[in-house]
């Protein structure tokens, strides 16, 4: 799964710091959940985007890879 | 969300402080060739018997030593205080975190008591069995701290 947030981030002029703290959580993670090392829980990812006032499939969007190869 | 089966961070400390004390209860003799406390004490036995002894006691108080049992009990309590204290900041990605390094741990411990079984013999197996609980919590406890330390170290190195 990938997403948007750095770009988010940039639009709306928030820091990795601030973010977190808005969302309750370590600057380490949104590190994470942007270097897509961590997928978020549906609940973190609904604070995230409540914070950038966005739907969910603005900020995260899936990707080929997250879909099992179809068998012909 | 979260977990809810673990300590306020401040046993954490207490954690670290008990395994520190348990370490300094067995080096003390070694270095001052002298006990920081008498060894033998009247404890309750629910079953006791030795090797080479015709000697057997079931459901009572008798004198026993107990050196080992003193550094067990700290050093366990320890090492499950550390392990099962939350972090200042416990999220989902520690939570993650913890689960990685506890199936590591698992892996890690049962491989090895696996070979040390198939590779070692006689009374030192009776040490191996005894000293394997420690592999959980060691495992545990780096695998933990390092990828804690590699998370915080791309962050830092990371732009804002």
């Amino acid at each position: 799964m990938n997403n948007k947030i750095k770009i988010e981030r940039a639009v709306n002029n928030i820091t990795q710091d601030q973010l977190a703290q808005l969302v309750s959580v370590t600057r380490q993670t949104i590190n994470a959940i942007e270097l897509k090392k961590f997928v978020p829980s549906t609940v973190l990812a609904l604070k995230i985007c409540k914070v950038f006032n966005k739907p969910v499939e603005e900020v995260f969007f899936l990707e080929d890879e997250d879909f099992p190869t179809q068998i012909n | 969300m979260g977990t809810t089966l673990l300590f306020h961070n401040r046993f954490k400390k207490i954690g670290w402080i008990l395994i520190l004390i348990s370490i300094g209860f067995q080096l003390y003799p070694m270095i001052f060739k002298k006990y920081l406390i008498t060894r033998y004490v009247y404890v309750p036995v629910l079953f006791s018997n030795y090797m080479f002894k015709n000697f057997r006691e079931t459901f009572s108080i008798h004198p026993h030593d107990i050196d080992l049992t003193v550094f067990l009990t700290l050093s366990i309590l320890g090492c499950l205080l550390v392990i099962f204290s939350k972090e200042k900041i416990e999220d989902e990605l520690v939570s993650n975190i913890r689960l990685t390094s506890l199936i590591w741990s698992v892996l890690i411990s049962y491989m090895l008591f696996l070979i040390l079984t198939m590779t070692i013999y006689g009374t030192t197996y009776l040490l191996v069995c005894l000293f394997n609980i420690y592999t959980i919590p060691l495992v545990y406890l780096i695998r933990f701290n390092f990828l804690l330390y590699k998370n915080s170290f791309y962050t830092r190195t990371d732009e804002q």
